[in-house]
């Protein structure tokens, strides 16, 4: 089968949604397909410059080779026109959805941000529908679309890890692990001033690049201020292999975001059959964390964090069977390659 | 919200005394920063206190800068060159909302193009086939020719008030008249707007000027620039064709009035033996003008033809609470009956005028009802929450004719006119598709799902209609393609140097050859046999490698005035 993976670039960055498209493109090879990736720039500011982007892609067409199939992953390549197209959505533009009103908008609040708002609204509502099926990455994301779009999807295919082997279970370290770009919604801050209020020996070690050297110094400065040198460790960008690493040998792993559409980190620590902490305005992260059986859903304090670290760390054994129940969830939740495409090559 | 005002502000302006009216009601609520030509300090303008620009000692691209930090910019024009060129410049560079208060724009596009800075025939003609199709082109070459047709009804039917208002994303009139006339072929949103009070609203109209001094008569009064149209002449005849005003009356006229108009009216005051009962003031300063008003017992105002204005001198007239005479057409046809006599013939004009001075009672009658009206029409902070509603739509609209603008200019930068529908079929549909329908406008039946979307927000205003959208793209292109010097912020370096290239070589040679005609001012025979053989000279010339410059000269020039073509 000739399949084409649309995705959207924002030239020179590498996150999830590349890793997710390159991740799929290599198990389409595997299985005998002839895959081409397709990326299309986006640019999203001047908030004006959303409209030609859109139309620029309502243009373009696809089928110059024939492609037996097109699976489109995000706003706004997914507009693009063609006949036998699924979508597998890993999230819409959120700015004009329910990041409206908060201030992650960027979009201007003025009348011409609110008309740029509803013609996005608009054209999803006529693109979305255009998809031969319409899948998306977490229930997180489908509820969106039910809530703002009222579209039904035809199902939650959650993107497997790539690379998963590297991630192996080991022994129980003296630390929680929370690997992942330090920004401010990622609530890094949250874990270090939680670190105050544990009792126990234990140490938060935190992984990943600051997405700016401001919020990079601030983490440090919190650390400094509450004399934590020695219990919080941050050890900057590391590679895959050592991430699994530090993976292997920690205590429990913590991922703390605000309102996530998915975090590979969760099926990281999975992987590695380590328990998992979140807080409960997470996101799609309690599509796979149940309080006290593979994890544990907390309030977004640093209080109620150290309370939960505390207790994972009073109890071994029950940590232990946890993250064997965490290791399970994942077959649990379907998320392997062959459920993956056996929906999207239906 | 920062709103830049474009207005003509010195005192000489009544759009500058509207403009100062409505900015401080405007500034309670908004930021306003006024960019006035006509001024290069304070000391003339309408209000010295506000935020004030001088357009003559600012650089144009000082200007453009500026302007794109607000988030809308508000022109007003008129139809008086030396004030409002400026400002037409700017609205074509920078796209924002027109407040049009001349329908008739003719006038200052033939000056602009034909007299102000050299001979533009062939931007003349696109102007007027853009607003009035090959119909205005056949205009155009007549008057280029020398037809004068600048009092007559033509102007008002080949206004070029698309002209003035092409690429604009939204219009605001003052009348119903020039609302349907824009309305024919606007492709942004218009307004009609009602006047703001104007400050002599319920002033006292007893007044013991010394200038009417001659208390037992009827006095009349005509204001404003003593034009043509204003019809002085026919009052002068009403006056001398009856006995009884002769008689009852003194007419003044107050205003600027050119010396051959003038002399035009002399001959007729002579003749109609009326030296004494008219008198032609001339310009007068605001308080003489004033207080002649406040004394008159009835007021002219009329227009014919009409040239789609709407009158701020009628309504000063009506705030005074004087019975005022217009023609019955237009913005003038607009006031209820009772509160301004509307008259449609010479005749009808001395018998109006005989009825209201042998009646005192008939004058109180109209002048009560008129003060009654404009004090319920005519209000600033109506206007204000009117304009500032109006400025919501047209920036909700704004992305939409901004990127249809951009359109417009990927088009022509691939030379894809109308005949190349392949290209320009789906770009429609798509825009349209994209843009047109509201958010909760969509039909479930056509959806393969068969959901119906929940709009989750009301769209703060109506989105445009789909001709619109495909008028102004085709407009647009028209326009980009002949002006591309005016319509820098969308074409591409490359492709706007291209397109003037091509534009001068294409109409180069027909203009050059116009211009030496103009200035030969041959007849109709001469100018073809002269044309063509001029044609064919100058053809020799340009084709000539190396010639890049041709100097044109004619006997009637100076060599030192010849123009570079």
């Amino acid at each position: 089968m000739k399949v084409i993976v649309l995705n959207a670039q924002l030239p020179f960055v590498r996150g999830g949604a590349e890793v997710l498209a390159d991740s799929l493109m290599e198990q389409l090879i595997e299985q005998g397909h002839q895959a081409e990736l397709v990326r299309i720039p986006f640019k999203w500011y001047p908030a004006e410059t959303i409209l030609k982007h859109l139309l620029a892609c309502r243009l373009l067409k696809l089928n110059a080779a024939e492609p037996d199939l097109v699976i489109a992953l995000k706003f706004p390549v997914y507009a693009m026109p063609f006949p036998n197209k699924k979508i597998w959505l890993l999230h819409q533009f959120r700015q004009v959805y329910d990041l409206w009103g908060t201030p992650y908008q960027d979009v201007p609040d003025t009348p011409e941000g609110q008309r740029i708002r509803d013609i996005i609204v608009h054209a999803d509502n006529i693109h979305l529908r255009e998809a031969r099926a319409l899948y998306t990455i977490s229930k997180n994301v489908a509820d969106r679309l039910k809530k703002y779009n009222d579209i039904t999807v035809d199902g939650v295919l959650y993107p497997p890890l790539p690379h998963s082997e590297i991630f192996q279970t080991g022994e129980q370290g003296n630390y929680f692990f929370y690997p992942s770009r330090l920004t401010r919604s990622k609530r890094q801050s949250i874990a270090i001033e939680a670190m105050r209020f544990v009792k126990s020996n234990f140490k938060l070690v935190l992984a990943g690049k600051p997405d700016n050297d401001a919020y990079g110094a601030e983490l440090q400065a919190l650390i400094a201020r509450y004399g934590l040198q020695n219990r919080v460790k941050m050890l900057g960008w590391i590679s895959d292999q050592e991430k699994a690493d530090w993976m292997t040998k920690a205590y429990g792993v913590l991922f703390l975001p605000f309102d996530e559409d998915y975090g590979y980190v969760t099926l990281e620590a999975f992987h590695a059959h380590k328990p998992l902490i979140v807080f409960k305005d997470s996101g799609a992260t309690d599509e796979m964390v149940t309080h006290g059986v593979n994890g544990l859903i907390l309030d977004p304090t640093p209080e109620a964090l150290a309370e939960g670290m505390e207790t994972l760390w009073a109890n071994k054994k029950r940590t232990l069977s946890m993250g064997e129940a965490a290791y399970a969830t994942l077959d649990e939740r379907n998320i392997r390659w062959s459920y993956v495409l056996e929906h999207l090559l239906s | 919200m920062k709103i830049a005002w474009l207005t003509p502000f010195s005192r000489k302006s009544a759009i500058g005394q509207y403009s100062a009216i409505i900015l401080r009601e405007l500034t309670r609520h908004v930021e306003v920063t006024v960019f006035a030509p006509d001024l290069e300090d304070t000391q003339d303008a309408w209000w010295p206190d506000c935020d004030l620009r001088f357009i003559p000692s600012l650089k144009r691209e000082t200007i453009l800068a500026e302007l794109a930090t607000f988030d809308i910019c508000v022109y007003n024009l008129g139809n008086y060159l030396p004030f409002h060129r400026d400002i037409y410049e700017l609205s074509a560079q920078k796209p924002g909302i027109v407040i049009l208060h001349d329908l008739v724009m003719h006038h200052m596009f033939a000056h602009y193009y034909l007299n102000y800075d050299g001979l533009h025939v062939t931007r003349y003609t696109h102007a007027m086939t853009y607003s009035h199709g090959q119909p205005g082109a056949a205009l155009a070459a007549e008057i280029v020719a020398g037809a004068q047709f600048w009092d007559t009804s033509l102007m008002l039917e080949y206004n070029m008030a698309k002209w003035a208002t092409h690429g604009s994303y939204g219009v605001i009139v003052h009348s119903a008249f020039a609302k349907h006339t824009i309305e024919q072929f606007s492709n942004a949103p218009i307004a009609h707007l009602r006047f703001p009070t104007t400050p002599l609203l319920g002033e006292s109209g007893n007044s013991t000027t010394p200038m009417l001094d001659d208390e037992k008569r009827i006095h009349l009064i005509t204001f404003g620039n003593i034009i043509v149209n204003k019809q002085v002449i026919k009052v002068i005849e009403a006056i001398g064709d009856s006995s009884y005003l002769r008689s009852h009356v003194k007419y003044h006229v107050v205003g600027s009035i050119s010396p051959d108009y003038e002399t035009h009216l002399n001959i007729a005051l002579k003749e109609y033996h009326l030296t004494h009962e008219v008198e032609l003031l001339g310009y007068q300063p605001d308080e003489v003008l004033h207080g002649l008003l406040a004394a008159a017992d009835i007021v002219i105002n009329l227009r014919d033809p009409h040239f789609g204005e709407s009158s701020w001198s009628l309504l000063e007239a009506m705030s005074l609470g004087k019975p005022t005479i217009v023609w019955k057409h237009g913005f003038y046809d607009e006031f209820p009956d009772e509160t301004v006599a509307k008259v449609y013939s010479q005749q009808e004009l001395q018998a109006t005028l005989e009825r209201l001075c042998q009646s005192a009672e008939n004058r109180q009658q109209i002048g009560q009802a008129a003060v009654a009206y404009a004090r319920q029409m005519f209000n600033t902070e109506r206007y204000c929450r009117a304009f500032l509603d109006f400025v919501q739509k047209v920036r909700y609209n704004q992305p939409v004719l901004a990127l249809t603008d951009t359109v417009s200019a990927i088009l022509l930068e691939m030379d894809a006119d109308s005949s190349v529908s392949m290209l320009l079929d789906p770009v429609l549909q798509e825009l349209s598709a994209l843009l047109d329908t509201p958010v909760n406008d969509l039909s479930a039946d056509s959806q393969p799902h068969q959901q119906s979307a929940v709009p989750r927000y009301t769209p703060i205003a109506t989105p445009l209609p789909t001709l619109s959208l495909q008028n102004r793209l085709a407009e647009t292109r028209y326009y980009y393609r002949r002006f591309p010097k005016d319509i820098a912020p969308y074409l591409s370096p490359i492709s706007r140097q291209t397109r003037i290239v091509k534009s001068t070589k294409a109409g180069g040679l027909y203009n050059i050859m116009r211009q030496l005609l103009w200035q030969l001012r041959l007849d109709q025979t001469m100018e073809r046999v002269l044309g063509v053989r001029l044609i064919l000279t100058l053809r020799f010339f340009l084709s000539y490698p190396n010639v890049s410059d041709l100097y044109v000269f004619s006997t009637r020039t100076a060599p030192g005035q010849a123009r570079r073509s």
